[in-house]
């Protein structure tokens, strides 16, 4: 669907790629945003992430793949914004909730508390592929592509994550707040 | 009793919530970083990922076999004199010393149409031709184009390969059978178009034979100034919904005033490559300096092989 702009942008297209960001980039900041919990990271990421793709449109061998691989140099650039944060600061910001009519009537005030704190014990790695089949709705194949890594470390990585998500779901009581969170 | 919840929706809908907009100023950064950020440009056959070991020394060895870049300065051999001094023109002589080349950190490229060009210097592919680039050097007041850097309305400097030329200004018949892959073919058939003003004079452009022609079009066309042809252009290859490249066809640069044309013709292994100056009459003395200044400052990097790579192994 932008194969045009992509196109044009990698004959050096500086409008055409300007539009294509546009197109692309609010998505580019939702996957950040979920991965790393924390919008001005996501955005820095996001922003890296187009200047990179970019740079480098001409490696690109098949336009019709942009978005995956767009996707690849996002989540690249979520991992080193997220080592650049060298240590777990105790100000945690929680994202703002949008559309809280979509999910709200489902997700409980706690349901949400317990999950975001699940969440933040997670890997990068395990939230890269957790937001990518989960909120970009992509079969595992196509996240194992998406992030170059075996389709059974996908697996892998998708089963802990969901794992630590549910059982957060199902305790009992609030972890204290001196849990481990992690960035990376 | 409530129902009991399903996890994987509890997890969708938390995913669901949080920020999905990426910030004015993020775009407007990326596009700042967009006007100053050269692509990187990839020559040679793409490499599989994971390549094996064997194959990429293989490939490697390869290219250092052929890809050779080849620097040269667009300059004519001396014997090409430049033309009366009925009317300013740049000259077609060089300078005495060479000019130092462009920087090699060369700006953006050229080929975003339009585009106004910032002061400095540039690389551009060919005609989206990747394997065939040229630098220059430009001042305030330039603006890319589809197959020209232009400035003012009056003076713009092309490059393009010539796939064929018309048997007539004033139609789109087009010399059957083609112009032969010879020196010389071009002009030859441009003699019989249209006044030469200068040449055609044998030339060495860097690794390059080629020819030299100046002539001078209209204001007397003998047809509309639009339906005014010369050459047939070898298509883009910018693909689909490439939208602003224009029509392939040589023809009048500024419409229905008279155009003088200064034209440099290299013939390569695929074909004939022209870079050509052109003005109107309207060009002053410092117009006309300044186009040799650009002129003078050309570079051009292809790979010294006596046959350029097909069109096959080169990726749009």
């Amino acid at each position: 669907m932008h194969r045009a702009l992509v196109d044009r942008a990698r004959q050096g297209d500086g409008e055409a790629f300007d539009a294509l960001a546009r197109v692309v980039g609010d998505r580019c900041m939702a996957i950040a945003c979920r991965i790393l919990r924390d919008a001005d990271l996501a955005e820095d990421a996001a922003q890296a992430a187009l200047i990179v793709a970019w740079r480098e449109l001409r490696t690109l061998r098949d336009p019709d793949r942009f978005e995956p691989w767009l996707h690849r140099i996002l989540t690249n650039e979520c991992y080193a914004v997220a080592r650049r944060q060298r240590r777990w600061s105790a100000d945690v910001r929680k994202l703002p909730p949008q559309d809280q009519a979509d999910s709200g009537e489902i997700l409980t005030v706690n349901d949400r508390d317990q999950l975001e704190r699940a969440f933040r014990r997670l890997t990068l790695e395990q939230r890269t592929v957790l937001v990518f089949h989960h909120y970009v709705g992509l079969p595992l194949s196509e996240v194992a592509d998406r992030l170059d890594i075996p389709l059974g470390t996908a697996k892998s990585r998708l089963h802990h994550a969901t794992a630590a998500l549910r059982a957060s779901l199902e305790a009992d009581a609030r972890t204290p707040s001196a849990s481990q969170e992690r960035l990376a | 009793m409530t129902a009991p919840r399903d996890p994987d929706l509890l997890i969708r809908a938390f995913l669901a919530e949080g920020q999905a907009e990426l910030p004015d100023r993020a775009y407007d950064a990326v596009r700042q970083s967009v006007d100053r950020t050269r692509q990187r440009v990839v020559v040679g056959p793409w490499r599989e990922p994971r390549m094996s070991t064997v194959a990429r020394v293989a490939i490697a060895a390869a290219a250092v076999l052929v890809a050779a870049i080849v620097g040269f300065r667009l300059a004519p051999s001396s014997n090409v004199v430049s033309p009366g001094p009925s009317s300013p023109t740049p000259t077609a002589s060089p300078s005495t010393s060479p000019r130092p080349s462009a920087s090699a950190s060369a700006g953006p490229l050229a080929y975003a149409w339009p585009r106004t060009l910032a002061p400095g210097s540039y690389s551009t592919s060919l005609s989206w031709d990747p394997f065939y680039v040229f630098r220059f050097t430009v001042p305030k007041g330039w603006e890319s184009r589809d197959i020209e850097i232009i400035k003012s309305d009056r003076m713009a400097l092309q490059f393009y390969f010539v796939d064929n030329v018309v048997v007539d200004t004033c139609t789109e018949t087009l010399k059957n059978p083609p112009i032969e892959k010879f020196p010389g073919a071009v002009s030859t058939a441009l003699s019989k178009l249209v006044k030469l003003t200068a040449g055609p004079r044998t030339t060495t452009v860097g690794d390059r034979e080629g020819t030299y022609v100046e002539f001078t079009v209209g204001p007397d066309f003998g047809c509309a100034p639009s339906e005014f042809r010369l050459f047939k252009l070898r298509p883009g290859t910018c693909g689909e919904g490439c939208g602003g490249l224009g029509p392939p066809w040589k023809g009048l640069e500024f419409g229905g005033v008279q155009e003088h044309n200064r034209m440099w013709i290299l013939t390569v292994g695929r074909g004939h490559v022209v870079i050509n100056a052109v003005w109107t009459s309207k060009a002053t003395a410092a117009d006309l300096a300044e186009l040799q200044e650009v002129i003078d400052s050309m570079r051009a990097d292809t790979p010294n092989a006596t046959e350029p790579p097909h069109p096959e192994s080169i990726s749009p």
